[in-house]
C-alpha cells in the first residue's frame, strides 16, 4: 500500500444559516492511500456529493480536518484551493462538462492553461493523453461531433493531462449507454492498474463493483467502509 | 505576463465562437465613436465653410455699422430698428486720404428688393447701392464691360452692373452690355457683368445687381442714410490704425466728444471671424457632447450582453474554476472580452466616422461649397481612450460577477 494521500477526520459540513441548517456531513473520517480505487456510494441526498466536493477542494469543511499529502488544507483560501485543484485533482463529471464549440484538443489542454505551461507543451501533452484514451483521430472535433462515450474519454484525457495525484469521477457513466459505460470503466480500471488513485462517486452497484474499496454514505455518515469485502476500522 | 497573454487568448477565442454576438455588442460602441468623430469633423467643416465665406468677402476689410455699441443687449438692427446715423457725408469723409490715409477703397451699402425685367423676362432679386470703389473693396472682377465711375455716381446716372446669374437669366446668352433693363419702374443701362463668385450657404452673390449708391438712395429707396460702409485697408498691419482714423474722422463729422456717445461701430473682419469662431466652437462641442452620450449607451449595451454572457456561461466558469482557474484569471478573461469588443468597435467606429466625414466633405465640395475636410486627430485619440474606458468600466462588473461564482453551484447550473 502506498503513502497516505487523504486523511479526513471528524469532518462535518453544515449548509445554511442558523434558521434553516442542513447537516450534509456529520463527523466523517477515513484515509485513502496512493494507488487505491475507491467507490463512494450512497443515495442522492446522502451527502456523498458534498464529500466528493470536499475531497476535490471545491468545498471547505465546517468542522474537522482534511489533510492532503500530509498538508492541512482546511484553512486554504479560494485561490490556494484553485491552485491545488489544478495540480492534484483530475475531475471527471457525469455530464462531461466539455466547452461547446471547442475542439477536443483545446478542451483537454485547459488545465495546463491555468498551470502556466507554454503553448507548445500544452498541445504536445494534450495529444499524448488523447492518444492514451484512443482519440488521436478526434483531436480537432467539437464535442457535438462526438458520441457520449467519446466525450467522456475526452474529459478523462483532460483529467489526466496535469498528472494529478487523484482522479475524482462523479457518476462518470450516468449519462452513457451501457456499452459506452463499460468502455469508460475499462479506462478507469486500466488507470488504476497503472498506479493512479481513483475515487468514483456513484449510486450504481455494478459500477461500484469495479472499485477495490467501497465507502457507503447515508444521512451524512459513513455506514460501510469495506476493502475487498473486509471492513476497515478507522 | 504569461497569465495575461493566456487570458487574452481565451477572451479572443471565446469571442470568435460568438462572432455575431460580439459584432452586435460592438455595434453600439462603433456607432457612438463614429458619431463623435463625424460630428466633430462635420462641425469643423461647417465652421470652415462659414469662416471661409466671411474671409472670401476680402481680407483687410473694416466695417462701419450705424448705431453705437450696446453693452447689455443685441444691436438695434437685430430688433428691426433702422438706424440712420451713417450717410454719404461720412462716406466722403472716410474716402478723403487726408482723414484715412490707408484706405484703398471705400463703399457704402444700401440694399433693396425689386423685380427686374428685360424684354418680357422678369426676375425678383436684390439691387445694391454701392460706390464706384466697390470692385476694390470686395475684390470682384468684371468679366464684361466695366464698373461705373465716380462721375456716373455723382451724376446719378442710371447704370447697372449685373451679376453673372442675372445676365444669364435675363439675356439668355445675348450680350447684355448697352441694353436697358427695368428695375422697378426705372430703366437702367447695363454697363458691366461681374465674374461668377460662386454660391455660398448664405446667399447667391451672382444674382444681384449693383447700381450707384446715389441712385439707389434717391431714386429707388428715397432715403438719406446708408446701411453699412466698408473700407479696404492697404495692409494687415494698418488695420488697427485705420480703425482709429475712421473713429476719429466720424467723431469730428458727428460732433462727438466722448467715445461713449459714438453712434457708429467700427469693426474689422478679424473681430467678426473671431466671434463666429467662438460661437461655432461652442456649437461643435455641444454636438460632440450629445454624440458622446451614445457612447455611454453603447457601454451599457456591453454590460448587458456581458451579464447575459456570464449567466449563460455559468457552467463554463464553474468548470474553469474546478480545473484550477483563480478568480483573477476569470476576471481577466471576461474583462478582456469586453475590452476587445469595445476596441474593435472603437476602431471600426473611427474608420466609419472618418469615411463618412470624408464623403460629406467630398459631396459638399462637389456642390461648390468651400468645405475643409477636418478629421481631428484629437477626436480620434479621445474616442479611442473613451472606448477603452467604457470597456473597462462596463466590463468590470460582469467580470467581477463571473470571478466570484462558487464553482460547485456554477457546475450545477443548467
Amino acid at each position: 500500500m502506498g503513502n497516505t494521500l487523504i486523511e479526513i477526520s471528524n469532518v462535518s459540513k453544515v449548509y445554511g444559516s442558523d434558521g434553516a441548517q442542513t447537516h450534509a456531513l456529520r463527523g466523517v473520517g477515513f484515509e485513502i492511500h496512493e494507488g487505491e480505487f475507491v467507490a463512494i456510494i450512497g443515495q442522492s441526498g446522502s451527502g456523498k456529493s458534498t464529500l466528493m466536493n470536499i475531497i476535490g477542494f471545491l468545498d471547505t469543511v465546517t468542522t474537522g480536518h482534511y489533510k492532503f499529502k500530509g498538508q492541512n488544507v482546511t484553512t486554504f483560501t479560494d485561490d490556494q484551493l484553485a491552485h491545488i485543484r489544478n495540480k492534484e485533482i483530475g475531475f471527471v463529471f457525469q455530464s462531461f462538462n466539455l466547452l461547446p464549440r471547442t475542439t477536443s484538443l483545446d478542451n483537454v489542454r485547459m488545465p495546463l492553461v491555468y498551470a502556466g505551461v507554454p503553448d507548445a507543451e500544452q498541445i504536445e501533452r494534450a495529444q499524448d493523453v488523447l492518444k492514451m484514451v484512443g482519440l488521436e483521430h478526434r483531436m480537432g472535433h467539437m464535442p457535438n461531433q462526438l458520441s457520449g462515450g467519446q466525450q467522456q474519454r475526452v474529459a478523462i484525457a483532460r483529467a489526466l493531462i496535469n498528472k494529478p495525484s487523484l482522479i475524482l469521477a462523479d457518476e462518470p457513466t450516468g449519462n452513457l449507454d451501457s456499452e459506452s459505460g463499460k468502455e469508460v470503466m475499462k479506462i478507469f480500471d486500466k488507470l488504476n492498474k497503472d498506479g493512479h488513485t481513483v475515487i468514483l462517486v456513484t449510486h450504481e452497484k455494478n459500477i461500484a463493483a469495479h472499485a477495490k474499496r467501497v465507502i457507503e454514505v447515508l444521512d451524512g455518515k459513513i455506514v460501510r467502509d469495506e476493502k475487498n469485502g473486509h471492513k476497515i476500522i478507522v | 505576463m504569461y497569465d495575461f497573454v493566456q487570458s487574452f487568448k481565451l477572451a479572443f477565442s471565446s469571442l470568435l465562437k460568438n462572432k455575431v454576438r460580439a459584432f452586435l455588442t460592438s455595434l453600439g460602441i462603433m456607432i457612438g465613436i463614429a458619431s463623435v468623430i463625424m460630428v466633430v469633423s462635420i462641425g469643423s467643416g461647417a465652421q470652415s465653410l462659414i469662416l471661409n465665406q466671411i474671409k472670401s468677402i476680402g481680407s483687410n476689410l473694416i466695417s462701419i455699422l450705424p448705431g453705437g455699441r450696446v453693452e447689455n443687449g443685441p444691436p438695434a438692427a437685430v430688433l428691426g430698428v433702422t438706424i440712420t446715423t451713417l450717410d454719404l457725408d461720412d462716406f466722403d469723409a472716410i474716402s478723403d486720404p487726408a482723414n484715412v490715409p490707408n484706405a484703398v477703397g471705400v463703399s457704402p451699402y444700401v440694399k433693396g428688393n425689386a423685380t427686374m425685367s428685360y424684354n418680357g423676362d422678369a426676375i425678383d432679386s436684390f439691387f445694391n447701392g454701392v460706390s464706384y470703389m466697390f470692385p476694390e473693396v470686395e475684390d470682384i472682377k468684371i468679366s464684361d464691360g466695366r464698373f461705373f465711375t465716380e462721375m456716373e455716381q455723382d451724376g446719378m446716372q442710371k447704370v447697372a452692373v449685373i451679376g453673372s446669374q442675372v445676365a444669364e437669366d435675363l439675356f439668355n446668352g445675348t450680350d447684355p452690355i448697352g441694353q436697358n433693363i427695368k428695375i422697378k419702374r426705372e430703366s437702367f443701362q447695363v454697363i458691366g457683368v461681374i465674374e461668377p463668385r460662386g454660391v455660398t450657404a448664405f446667399q447667391n452673390r451672382d444674382d444681384q445687381v449693383y447700381i450707384p449708391v446715389t441712385v439707389a438712395q434717391k431714386i429707388m429707396l428715397g432715403i438719406n442714410y446708408v446701411n453699412l460702409i466698408r473700407v479696404k485697408v492697404d495692409s494687415d498691419e494698418n488695420i488697427e490704425r485705420t480703425i482709429y482714423d475712421i473713429e476719429q474722422t466720424l467723431r469730428v463729422t458727428h460732433n462727438i466728444r466722448d467715445p461713449k456717445d459714438d453712434d457708429f461701430m467700427v469693426e474689422s473682419l478679424d473681430t467678426a471671424v473671431e466671434m463666429l469662431t467662438i460661437i461655432t466652437d461652442v456649437l461643435k462641442f455641444f454636438l460632440a457632447a450629445i454624440a458622446a452620450v451614445s457612447l455611454i449607451i453603447g457601454g451599457i449595451g456591453i454590460m448587458n450582453i456581458m451579464l447575459i454572457s456570464v449567466t449563460e456561461r455559468t457552467r463554463e466558469i464553474g468548470l474553469r474554476k474546478a480545473l484550477g482557474a483563480k478568480r483573477r484569471r476569470i476576471l481577466e478573461q471576461f474583462l478582456f472580452e469586453s475590452i476587445v469588443v469595445t476596441l474593435v468597435g472603437g476602431f471600426a467606429g473611427i474608420v466609419l466616422g472618418s469615411v463618412i466625414s470624408t464623403l460629406v466633405a467630398l459631396i459638399a465640395r462637389s456642390a461648390g461649397y468651400d468645405w475643409d475636410l477636418v478629421i481631428s486627430f484629437q477626436a480620434i485619440i479621445v474616442a479611442f481612450a473613451v472606448s477603452c474606458f467604457v470597456g473597462i468600466v462596463f466590463g468590470y462588473y460582469p467580470a467581477q460577477k463571473a470571478a466570484k461564482l462558487n464553482p460547485i453551484e456554477a457546475l450545477r447550473h443548467e
